[in-house]
């Protein structure tokens, strides 16, 4: 919104323009999603382990239909697995590095960002996916 | 403190902050949904008529936890999202937000990972049920 005002790093010298250096118990917040995130991630990736396996073995079963239904899940999953495996990644230097905080923070929020719009866009589908099941199945 | 709190994230900072507002707004609004979806669905996939106590509490219990969580993930989104706002929008404060931000963001996380733990222990405890251990 405004233009910043200067900062200092870690040992008190001044900082360029738009740059600013976390602190201490920021640095321990930011960790701490970092950490957060990056099993998040682990999390995720199981998932996608699991149903593409899942639909490895409908396909092999003849399936394509089961293969089909299962393949966007583990879509969904790998993304979001990816994306916040990324996020975590760059909130993890933002708290090992110095000089490149707010750019490091950014490209974190930004993929953050992104995993978001993923899961919202997965949370639509499926409830698309559940009313269609839902209606299919009463008629 | 003086310093950390006046610091002011620039215009093009600002944007990336303003488009993961949106998007967390975006999904607590979604996980709110969510939250009818299941208690509907837990509603209407119970036996109300045919079914003993510990049934009931069986089928209700799922879709009732699985909204509870959807819950809980969408008032904190809400919470990540208007802190990020609040970044972009105000001035005098946006470490302090954008800390408040972060922070929500880890315990969105931990909430996941317990629902992770939960439904793994649950599907564990389905089968050993249904194979009668």
């Amino acid at each position: 919104m405004t233009p910043q005002t200067p900062a200092q790093s870690s040992d008190n010298a001044p900082l360029p323009e738009g740059q600013y250096e976390f602190r201490g118990d920021e640095n321990i917040s930011i960790d701490r999603v970092a950490t957060s995130s990056a099993i998040w991630a682990v999390c995720a990736m199981v998932g996608a382990a699991l149903l593409g396996t899942l639909a490895a073995v409908q396909f092999y079963l003849d399936n394509l239909r089961g293969a089909i239904l299962v393949l966007p899940l583990f879509l969904v999953c790998a993304v979001a697995g990816w994306l916040y495996l990324d996020a975590g990644r760059a909130l993890k230097q933002v708290v090992t590095t110095e000089g490149n905080d707010v750019d490091l923070l950014m490209g974190a929020l930004n993929r953050m960002a992104k995993a978001f719009r993923n899961e919202v866009i997965a949370t639509g589908v499926a409830i698309v996916v559940f009313a269609v099941l839902a209606f299919t199945s009463k008629m | 403190m003086e310093h950390q709190d006046a610091y002011e994230f620039t215009s093009g900072n600002n944007e990336t902050i303003g488009k993961a507002a949106k998007w967390a707004l975006a999904l607590a609004g979604a996980s709110f949904i969510m939250v009818a979806v299941h208690l509907v669905f837990a509603l209407v996939g119970t036996d109300f008529a045919d079914s003993s106590v510990e049934l009931l509490v069986f089928d209700m219990g799922a879709g009732v936890a699985s909204a509870t969580c959807y819950l809980a993930a969408g008032i904190l989104f809400a919470i990540v999202g208007s802190a990020l706002r609040r970044v972009v929008n105000t001035e005098g404060s946006d470490l302090q937000n954008m800390m408040k931000a972060l922070d929500t963001l880890h315990r969105i996380f931990v909430i996941r990972m317990a629902l992770v733990f939960v439904t793994v222990i649950a599907v564990v405890a389905v089968i050993m049920i249904g194979e009668g251990l």
